[in-house]
């Protein structure tokens, strides 16, 4: 989850509850507020009333008033007795708008030198009921606004202020360290986000350091070994030439230049392992796999035909993948003369190419050994001069920079390759 | 036919000069910048065999000043660095061929054959001896005015004999020099000797004069039919 969506959500959650509750209690504290109000003004009145019938004795004829609010009754003690005073909620049929309305009323019981009333007050709730309505409506009102513009605004500030972070973070991305070139950060004001990207920038430069050092150090490392590997073998070569040479001496001076040979070679395969694995082949092309695997083939085509080999080429689609053209040729080249060299007389090899990969099938002499280490001979392991050798841990550390998958199975003598790129 | 060695490595220098001075050719030597900036000044040369890391400066600044001066001189770039960049730049500054180190005498000796074949033979590109013609741009071979049809394979391999003629060629190089160095395991010696072996019954059928030799627990040998 991103960053920004994660503080979004926890804002979001925070600010829906503190606000609901706000929303919920605020509403209740004035719907309560203004129903005390009502019934304040209701008892209000009642005091007011009854302080009327004590100056006027004529009360009972106010009754003709009643209509608007107010009604008295005579009643017996023992009825004033049951009478407790009580407010109550009803309805009224408003014969005009042929409507039930909600009323207040209050009743209550007095007494005075004329004796027991009982008197009903009541209050029209239309009023109050309209002004809770409103405030109803302009709190959910207030509610949705405030929470949409600060969620808005809120992650708008939060892109706003990460935008440096998120500018950093792709600029690392498309890093390559092959590529020799150190990052130019946008400058920013945030101190965190400036610290961040003053270590990435020492991190990189160490890193392009050592990264240079190691490259130097194979270089040299290289030179060190071919220069005597070269004069080792050029004197074995005046050496050859020598015309008082004894058979013996002769079969001594071919074996060491074929061991000579081999180291150099060995050397070479290192070298190039190195080379894969600290990313030093960086250009990229687009590779037509089938033109490739065809050019190898047509150079190999005399010797296929000396070993009696089959050759199928299947084309179920069209290859291309993008990499690095020595590194294809290598690629390509090594699976090819793996699959020739391990051959047999009048055996075959069927490849088959797809959009995605390619199949490699040969046939090969029985496979002596454990077929669980099929598998380690990937990695570097060359001691046997038969085995499978640097050839295809070059291929696998190929597969492995550009992450093509390879898997390796051996049926009844048939070895089968699967590449997907 | 002058060809300059600008080397550091005083073996290597040693190795390369008896090498080609077996082969009639005149070698000078050079094993700094200077002393190669100063003989390319005084002399002229068919070729240079040219080493990248001298010890006071690069011989790719040697090959600008030298291509600066128009001269035509054939160069060969050897280079231990074995790094794609230096053949790349080599290359894309005049020179002829470039060979990662350790190389063999054989091969170099080859490639400066034909680079001094190349500068020399403009229009005629063609090799004789004696009876044996082989006519480069067409890839035409004849012996005794007879036309003999090889495979793509022994022509390589005959090239390769006849630029080292009356040597002695171990038989891993010319496995290595037909199949390239990309080769992880060079055991295809059986191809080999059957494609030596069709190449020298190709040749004897019309008598050419300089055939294919086997020498003893070594290789073969390109000298004059016995």
């Amino acid at each position: 989850m991103k960053l920004l969506n994660i503080t979004t959500k926890y804002f979001l959650v925070l600010l829906l509850t503190i606000l609901t509750l706000w929303t919920a209690v605020f509403y209740f504290v004035i719907k309560n507020k203004i129903s005390e109000n009502v019934d304040e003004f209701l008892d209000n009145k009642k005091l007011e009333i009854i302080r009327e019938t004590e100056s006027s004795p004529d009360f009972l004829n106010w009754k003709l008033s009643y209509k608007s609010d107010f009604k008295i009754e005579k009643i017996t003690p023992q009825e004033a007795d049951t009478i407790k005073e009580h407010f109550s909620k009803i309805w009224i049929l408003e014969p005009l708008e042929n409507d039930l309305e909600p009323y207040r009323q209050l009743t209550t019981s007095f007494s005075n030198k004329q004796g027991y009333f009982k008197l009903t007050l009541t209050t029209s709730l239309v009023e109050s009921n309209e002004l809770i309505g409103t405030i109803l409506i302009t709190v959910i009102l207030l509610y949705f606004v405030l929470v949409i513009s600060v969620a808005y605004l809120n992650r708008k500030l939060l892109q706003k202020l990460w935008q440096p972070f998120y500018s950093t973070l792709n600029q690392v991305k498309k890093y390559h360290l092959e590529q020799h070139r150190s990052i130019n950060f946008d400058s920013t004001n945030v101190v965190e986000f400036r610290e961040l990207n003053e270590t990435i920038s020492q991190l990189i430069k160490n890193n392009l350091q050592t990264y240079r050092n190691q490259k130097q150090f194979i270089e040299n490392a290289s030179h060190e070994i071919q220069t005597p590997l070269a004069i080792a073998g050029s004197k074995a070569e005046l050496l050859m030439e020598n015309p008082d040479l004894t058979a013996g001496q002769a079969e001594l001076i071919d074996s060491i230049t074929d061991n000579l040979n081999r180291l150099s070679r060995l050397n070479k395969s290192l070298l190039l392992l190195s080379k894969i694995q600290n990313n030093q082949f960086p250009k990229t092309e687009k590779i037509d796999v089938e033109a490739t695997i065809k050019r190898i083939f047509n150079d190999l085509d005399e010797l296929i035909a000396f070993k009696r080999i089959t050759f199928r080429l299947v084309s179920k689609g069209k290859a291309v993948v993008k990499m690095n053209p020595d590194l294809a040729e290598i690629l390509f080249g090594n699976l090819v003369r793996n699959a020739l060299y391990h051959n047999t007389e009048n055996g075959f090899i069927h490849l088959i190419i797809r959009d995605n990969g390619i199949v490699i099938e040969n046939s090969s002499l029985p496979f002596k050994g454990d077929t669980d280490h099929l598998f380690e001979r990937f990695i570097k392991n060359s001691s046997n001069k038969n085995s499978y050798g640097l050839g295809l841990a070059i291929v696998k550390s190929i597969c492995d920079f550009y992450h093509f998958t390879i898997s390796y199975t051996i049926k009844k003598n048939i070895h089968k390759i699967i590449l997907q790129f | 036919m002058k060809v300059l060695i600008i080397e550091d490595e005083p073996e290597m220098l040693n190795s390369i000069t008896s090498y080609l001075a077996k082969s009639g050719y005149v070698c000078e030597i050079a094993s700094t910048y200077d002393e190669a900036d100063e003989k390319l000044w005084l002399y002229e040369y068919d070729c240079i065999i040219l080493d990248i890391s001298l010890p006071d400066g690069s011989g790719l600044d040697i090959l600008k000043e030298l291509k600066k001066s128009k001269s035509t001189t054939g160069v060969i770039i050897v280079s231990a660095r074995n790094s794609l960049d230096d053949k790349i730049k080599g290359l894309n500054l005049g020179a002829d061929d470039y060979l990662p180190k350790p190389f063999h005498l054989t091969e170099l000796h080859a490639r400066v054959n034909a680079i001094i074949r190349r500068k020399q033979f403009k229009g005629n590109n063609e090799i004789i001896l004696q009876n044996l013609v082989i006519d480069l741009d067409n890839k035409n071979i004849s012996v005794n005015n007879h036309e003999i049809t090889l495979t793509k394979k022994e022509y390589e391999l005959l090239l390769f004999f006849v630029s080292n003629k009356n040597r002695v060629i171990s038989k891993t190089f010319l496995a290595e020099h037909i199949w390239g160095d990309n080769t992880d395991q060079v055991d295809s010696y059986d191809f080999l000797y059957s494609q030596i072996k069709n190449l020298r019954k190709k040749l004897k059928e019309f008598a050419s004069i300089y055939n294919i030799q086997a020498v003893y627990g070594l290789g073969y040998k390109f000298c004059l039919a016995e």
